[in-house]
C-alpha cells in the first residue's frame, strides 16, 4: 500500500511484506575541523540562512563572471582528485569536462543532473544529504551549472521526504534570474533509477530504466544535450570545497555502516582511514574474523582486514568496490556464501527487466547459489561459478550484471575454503535461510519525517521505505 | 573498430555466432557475448554480415573510446 501512494502513475507496483527495519539513529563525523558532509548538527535541516551563515551560496558568484569558468571550478582545493559518489568513482573534473567537450561539439546547451535517487538498500546518505543538507547540495549543483553555462539543472529524487526538502530549499533560495531554471523530478523508487542512462531516460521520457551505452549522458544526454549527472555527495563535496572553512573537495565520505547486529550509524569518515579504525570506533574492537559486504549491494563480501584502506583504490587493490561507501558488517560466524546468496536474490528480483541476459543470469545464479546449502550431486558448481563471474562482465545495459561478478569473483577469492566446504558437506545456515525476501536483513533506512521508525514499528506508516519492497516492473 | 551488443535488445537468436562464429558467442542462458570487442581489419566482413543479420538489430559498431573523453557524436547506430 505504502507503494502505490508513491508511484508515478502507470506502473502496477507489487508491494511484498517490508523486512525489519533497522533505522539509522546516530551520524558521526570523524574528524569534525569543519562542518564537512554531515553539518554542523546532523539530522537538523540546515536551512538557507544557516548555511549561508557559514559561507555557503557564495564562491559560486565569481564562476558566474569568470572567462575561464572550468579552470577556476578546478582550482577547489581537492577538485581534480575528487571521485564520483555514486558508486562508479569516476573522476568528477573529467566528467564535467566532457560536458564541456560536448558542448563545444555540438553547440547545445547542457543540462546538469543532482542524482539524489539512492537504490542502494544499505545506503542512506544520499538521501540524508537531501533532507538534512539541501543547501550545500544546491550550490554544488548551481555551482557546476555556471561552470557550464547550463540554462537547466534538475534534482532527481526518489523519496518523498528528500523530494519536500528539494522543493523547500529552492523555494527558500530563489535562484535570481539569469541562473538556471531549477526543477525537482521525482523519479520512480527503484534500485536502477539512479543509474546514469536511467536518470536521462527518466528526465526525457519519464521511464527510469538504464540504456545501454554508449553514447553516455556527456554525449547524448537529456532531450540530446550533453548531460552531466552527478551523485548528490559529489555536489555536496564540491560546494564543500568553496566554503571559506571548506576543506579538500575529497577528504571525507558519507559512509552508512549497519550489520553485526548494531544500529547502523552514518559515519563521515576520512578518504584512506584503515578499516580496523572504524571497526574499533563502531564495535569498540577489531573483529578480523567478521566479514564486510561492501558498496550497498556492489561492492562484494570481504574479509574485514583491519589494514584495509576505505577508498575506492583501497578496497579496489583487495578485490572489491567501494560503491557508494556503505559497509554492511558480517560478523562471524554469518556465511559469505548465504550473505552473496541473499544479495543476488535481490538482483534477481529487482533488476529492470529489460535486458534478457541478466534476467536470465541473475534468476540461474540466485537459485544455485541458494542451493549451496544442500548442493546437488553431479553440479559442477566450482567450474561454473568462476565462469558465470567472467561471463557477466560488463554486459548489462547497467551495472547489475557487473555487481553480480563482482560479488561471485569476491566469493571465490576472498572465501574459497567456504565455498570448498560447502561443495563437500553444505551448510547449515545456507540451508536455514528463509525465503523470499531473504535479503530482507540487509537494509539501512532512515527515520521517516517526524516519525521515528523503529524495528517493531508500524510497517504500513513508513512511506520511505518502499525501494526494497517495490517490484520494479 | 569496436563492437557491442546491445543487452536490452539482444533475444538470443544466435545467428550472430554463426555468421560470426570467431566474434560471438552464447553464454550460459543463450545471450549474445561479443569475444572480440578490437575487430581486426581483416574480419570486418563477417562481422558486418552478423551485424546485418541480427533480426533485432542488436549488435552495434561502436567508434571511439570506450571511456574518457567524449566520443565523435556517435553516428546513429550503425544498424
Ligand atoms: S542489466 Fe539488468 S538491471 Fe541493468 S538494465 Fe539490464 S535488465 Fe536492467
Ligand atoms: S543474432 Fe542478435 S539477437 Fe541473436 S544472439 Fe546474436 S545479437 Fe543476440
Amino acid at each position: 500500500m505504502t507503494g502505490s501512494a508513491r508511484r508515478e502513475a502507470g506502473t502496477p507496483v507489487v508491494a511484498p511484506p517490508l523486512p525489519i527495519l533497522t533505522t539509522v539513529s546516530a551520524a558521526r563525523p570523524w574528524a569534525g575541523e569543519d562542518d564537512g558532509l554531515l553539518g554542523p548538527t546532523p539530522f537538523v535541516r540546515e536551512d538557507r540562512s544557516g548555511y549561508e551563515a557559514r559561507g555557503g551560496h557564495r564562491d559560486r558568484v565569481l564562476l558566474d563572471c569568470g572567462d575561464d569558468r572550468l579552470a577556476r571550478l578546478a582550482a577547489r582545493p581537492g577538485l581534480p582528485g575528487l571521485l564520483g559518489r555514486g558508486g562508479a568513482a569516476f573522476p568528477a573534473l573529467r566528467k564535467i569536462r566532457a560536458v564541456a567537450d560536448g558542448v563545444a561539439a555540438t553547440g547545445l546547451s547542457p543540462v546538469v543532473v543532482a542524482n539524489g535517487a539512492e537504490g542502494e538498500p544499505l545506503s542512506v546518505k544520499d538521501r540524508y544529504l537531501l533532507r538534512y543538507r539541501p543547501h550545500l547540495v544546491l550550490d554544488g549543483l548551481l555551482t557546476v551549472a555556471a561552470a557550464l553555462e547550463a540554462p537547466i539543472a534538475h534534482v532527481y529524487v526518489a523519496d518523498r521526504a528528500a523530494r519536500t526538502s528539494a522543493e523547500a530549499a529552492l523555494a527558500e533560495l530563489d535562484v535570481p534570474a539569469g541562473g538556471p531554471q531549477v526543477r525537482v523530478f521525482a523519479a520512480q523508487d527503484t534500485y536502477v533509477a539512479g543509474e546514469e542512462t536511467a536518470v536521462v531516460r527518466a528526465l526525457t521520457t519519464g521511464i527510469a530504466r538504464p540504456a545501454d551505452k554508449p553514447p553516455r549522458p556527456f554525449q547524448v544526454g537529456v532531450g540530446g544535450a550533453p548531460t552531466l549527472v552527478l551523485n548528490v555527495e559529489t555536489l555536496a563535496c564540491i560546494a564543500r570545497a568553496g566554503l571559506p572553512a571548506g576543506r579538500d573537495a575529497g577528504s571525507t565520505f558519507l559512509a552508512t555502516v549497519s550489520g553485526a547486529g548494531r544500529p547502523p550509524v552514518l559515519y563521515e569518515l576520512p578518504t584512506g582511514l584503515p578499516l580496523g579504525d572504524l571497526l574499533r570506533e563502531h564495535l569498540g574492537r577489531v573483529d578480523s574474523s567478521a566479514d564486510v559486504l561492501f558498496g550497498g549491494f556492489f561492492g562484494g563480501i570481504l574479509p574485514a582486514w583491519p589494514d584495509l584502506e576505505l577508498s575506492h583504490p583501497g578496497v579496489l587493490r583487495r578485490g572489491g568496490s567501494l560503491g557508494c561507501g556503505s559497509l554492511h558488517l558480517l560478523a562471524a560466524p554469518a556465511c559469505p556464501v548465504r550473505t552473496t546468496a541473499d544479495v543476488v536474490a535481490y538482483y534477481a528480483r529487482h533488476n529492470a527487466g529489460q535486458c534478457g541476459m541478466c534476467m536470465a543470469s541473475s534468476s540461474a545464479i540466485a537459485a544455485t547459489l541458494a542451493e549451496l546449502g544442500d548442493p546437488r550431486p553431479g553440479v559442477a558448481y566450482a567450474a561454473l561459478l568462476p565462469r558465470w563471474a567472467a561471463q557477466l562482465r560488463g554486459r548489462g545495459a547497467c551495472a547489475v550484471p557487473d555487481a553480480i561478478a563482482v560479488l561471485l569473483r569476491a566469493l571465490l577469492r576472498s572465501h574459497p575454503q567456504e565455498v570448498t566446504r560447502h561443495l563437500a558437506s553444505g551448510c547449515d545456515e545456507c540451508r536455514r535461510a528463509p525465503g523470499e525476501p531473504r535479503w530482507g536483513h540487509l537494509l539501512a533506512s532512515l527515520p521517516s519525517d517526524g516519525e521515528p521508525v523503529t524495528a517493531d514499528g508500524p510497517v504500513g506508516r513508513v512511506p520511505e521505505l518502499v525501494p526494497v519492497g517495490v517490484e520494479v516492473r | 573498430m569496436r563492437l557491442r551488443v546491445d543487452p536490452v535488445k539482444c533475444q538470443g537468436y544466435a545467428i550472430c555466432t554463426e555468421v560470426a562464429a570467431r566474434h560471438f558467442t552464447l553464454d550460459d542462458w543463450g545471450f549474445a557475448q561479443a569475444l572480440v570487442v578490437d575487430v581486426d581489419e581483416g574480419d570486418v566482413p563477417a562481422v558486418t554480415e552478423a551485424v546485418r543479420e541480427c533480426p533485432v538489430r542488436a549488435i552495434r559498431w561502436i567508434d571511439g573510446p570506450a571511456t574518457g573523453g567524449p566520443a565523435p557524436r556517435p553516428a546513429p547506430p550503425a544498424v
